[in-house]
């Protein structure tokens, strides 16, 4: 009698503590992740088999090209020659600015290495704000990296796995990062909404000198995402007298639902080294501090 | 042990099964489904607790969560929890349940998707403060609109491997 129903119920207080344990330690601490390195190989045999017909597809599609898609290529040469001579432009500015921040004795907050990931998969729960990207511990990612589209900040990665990774959303509630208001620079820090594509600011006071349209850009505060990349666009202010701060929503540059590739930003710089293997905040105190080290899993 | 891994046995049978809804689980919905996935390893894990209490059990169930834990990336053990509680709630109840009519099993089948979307939205809301919205439920609602489905399917290749 295998299925004597109070034996059940004890079995089910011992899995309930197992995986109350197994949570706990997920959540606080570092033993896990080995496992979660190990696990990712059964998610790439999941993700095989469902991707077959959409890879059987891609693979009709190149054999048998249409025209529509050579258009595209002209297109897309056309576009990167111009991108190339603006790159060139770009380069020489760079050079100078690192030039002058060396003057200043700012510390280097330039990506110098990108990798360029593809997006597995979006939506795994409907209420989680994260996507699975397909490099991982071989390609040297580490948790805590910043993920970008060129459209803006996308977010950071917050497991890493082999050949999988999972990067958390800006627009994950749990997610905080710290921005500046590209107009007059004035810092803040942002968190996300849990609603796709919007984030909220919370911490602005009534007075402050904030419009909608106002581009939000990173400040490079915190150490883990460099400093100038657009983030959100101010959509929506509310006052009320009656609260300490304004309620205000804003959008983010990135759209999540149609991201199919994501840039992995690398800093080289050895100085940052430690920050990466072990990402702690660089200074304390600042505003922005405490939100781009919140915790994102 | 070794029962269990005979040709006759329907330990195959019964892990394809799963393995059929979690692939199903794993599929990308619409957008404006995005809500309403159903839980295909829920149902299937609900009738083979009803069917073969002796086989699948609490034990199956947590196991079952542990592997949409790794397929979700989520954290080891929010789903077990889940998952565990619907073998529970099955394997007690299934004498009962069996006599019952099938709209009359939909109903319970919505009431245990919901408990255990309960408890998977709950440790997600711990971890990473989500506020919860009412929406995320829409899910037992298709689980338990989609039983009829699965109990139909699962009865007819029940008695076609003729797993008792």
């Amino acid at each position: 009698m295998n299925y004597n129903s109070r034996l059940q119920l004890l079995r089910f207080f011992l899995f309930l503590a197992l995986s109350m344990g197994a949570m706990i330690t997920d959540h606080r601490s570092e033993w896990l992740k080995p496992i979660h390195t190990i696990t990712t190989v059964v998610n790439i045999f999941f993700e095989s088999v469902i991707g077959i017909p959409k890879n059987t597809f891609s693979l009709l599609n190149r054999y048998y090209p249409d025209d529509r898609l050579h258009q595209r290529f002209v297109e897309l040469q056309q576009k990167q020659a111009i991108l190339e001579v603006r790159l060139q432009r770009y380069e020489a500015l760079e050079k100078e600015n690192q030039r002058l921040s060396k003057l200043l004795s700012v510390s280097k907050r330039f990506a110098n290495e990108v990798l360029l990931t593809e997006v597995i998969s979006f939506d795994l729960e409907p209420f989680s704000h994260r996507i699975v990207i397909n490099r991982g511990i071989e390609a040297g990612v580490y948790l805590g990296q910043p993920a970008i589209v060129p459209e803006g900040v996308l977010g950071q990665v917050s497991r890493v796995g082999y050949r999988r990774s999972v990067v958390t959303l800006i627009t994950d509630p749990g997610h905080g990062l710290s921005v500046q208001i590209q107009r007059n620079g004035l810092r803040t820090i942002i968190q996300g909404s849990g609603k796709s594509d919007q984030v909220i600011v919370p911490f602005l006071e009534n007075l402050s000198d904030i419009q909608t349209g106002d581009l939000l850009v990173t400040t490079g505060m915190g150490g883990r995402f460099p400093v100038g990349y657009k983030v959100a666009e101010v959509s929506d202010i509310i006052k009320d007298a009656n609260q300490a701060f304004l309620i205000i929503t804003a959008r983010t540059m990135a759209q999540t639902g149609s991201v199919k590739e994501v840039l992995l930003l690398r800093n080289n710089d050895s100085s940052n080294n430690d920050l990466l293997t072990n990402p702690k905040p660089l200074h304390s105190g600042t505003s922005g501090e405490s939100g781009e080290s919140g915790e994102s899993r | 042990m070794n029962r269990a891994f005979s040709a006759k046995s329907p330990f195959w049978a019964i892990l394809f099964t799963f393995v059929i809804a979690l692939f199903l689980n794993m599929v990308q919905y619409p957008e404006w489904m995005k809500y309403a996935k159903p839980d295909w390893v829920m149902l299937v894990l609900f009738y083979w607790c009803l069917a073969v209490p002796h086989r699948v059990g609490v034990g199956c169930g947590w196991l079952s969560g542990i592997v949409l834990d790794i397929l979700y990336y989520s954290l080891l053990g929010q789903h077990a929890v889940g998952k565990a509680f619907v073998a529970l709630i099955a394997v007690s109840t299934h004498r009962r349940v069996r006599l019952y009519d099938l709209w009359q099993q939909c109903i319970l089948v919505f009431i245990v998707a919901s408990i255990d979307i309960g408890f998977t939205v709950w440790v997600y809301q711990l971890t990473t403060n989500t506020e919860i919205r009412l929406v995320f439920w829409q899910s037992a609602l298709t689980s338990c609109l989609i039983w009829p489905i699965v109990y139909n399917v699962l009865h007819f290749f029940r008695h076609k491997i003729r797993i008792s």
